[in-house]
């Protein structure tokens, strides 16, 4: 119950917050958000396109531990915790190449650049693709989670690399890129204000606890559909 | 904003709403 009130309170404050307080070339008041040239307005989506983005990494890593525990333990239910995590790091993925591509346009002219970090979410999103058309390609179920699992573990090593590394080492249209004057970026250089900060991690921390309320409730629904099927 | 807080808003109470149904599900496995 506290996940989800709190997932709920933390996440409509970071709505309101971020796109509600003031944006100034010189704030004074705490309330008044710094003006980043060239980004202005557009500048909010950060706090929900970085934390979707990092949550991705979060449910792959998830999917990845869950994925072993099932080789170890033959456990069904560890397979399904495993498929449910990737589903759910597939959708933040998906929600982070969108709010991508929406600041993007703003940004950079169009909604797409093939700018490294925007090159390595799409292949992150192909690689989990791939990972569920294997799963439905499968039809009997210990083979499925087997070969699920194995491919899972594989995949999630390549998730951090994706979002974290390739495209630090790559020059590009990103923050943080290879070269890039301003260094490792906003959120990794804390170039944000003080109440910019506040939002942007109770924004991480909102969308942690969502992820918590949505992996149960996935896990929950696959135990109930299971046990109806061996009722038959 | 209003948009965004209204998918949101909707959106939370989605999840809510399903995992009443889901709560009232199990509690039926278990009788």
């Amino acid at each position: 119950m506290v996940v989800k009130v709190l997932a709920g309170v933390l996440l409509t404050a970071v709505i309101i917050l971020g796109f509600g307080l003031p944006m100034s070339a010189h704030p004074e008041a705490w309330y008044e958000l710094p003006t980043i040239p060239g980004l202005e307005e557009k500048a909010r989506i950060i706090f929900f396109h970085v934390p979707t983005a990092w949550l991705s990494v979060l449910a792959f890593l998830t999917s990845m531990w869950f994925a072993i525990q099932y080789l170890r333990t033959r456990d069904r239910l560890s397979d399904q915790k495993s498929s449910a995590a990737a589903g759910l790091g597939f959708m933040f993925c998906v929600l982070a190449t969108l709010t991508g591509a929406v600041w993007a346009k703003f940004n950079w002219g169009s909604f797409w650049n093939w700018d490294p970090r925007e090159t390595s979410i799409f292949v992150l999103l192909l690689i989990y693709g791939a990972y569920f058309s294997l799963r439905s390609a499968v039809e009997v179920e210990e083979k499925r989670a087997t070969l699920a699992s194995v491919y899972a573990i594989i995949a999630a090593v390549t998730a951090p690399f994706f979002i974290f590394v390739m495209p630090r080492i790559m020059t590009g249209l990103h923050p943080g890129a290879k070269g890039d004057p301003e260094g490792a970026g906003p959120v990794v250089e804390m170039k944000m204000s003080p109440t910019m900060r506040v939002i942007f991690f109770t924004s991480l921390i909102g969308f942690t606890l969502l992820f918590i309320w949505m992996f149960t409730l996935r896990v929950r629904t696959a135990r109930l559909e299971a046990d109806n099927q061996l009722k038959g | 904003m209003i948009i965004v807080l209204a998918i949101w808003l909707g959106i939370y109470v989605y999840l809510f709403r399903l995992d009443g149904r889901v709560k009232k599900l199990e509690q039926h496995e278990q009788r």
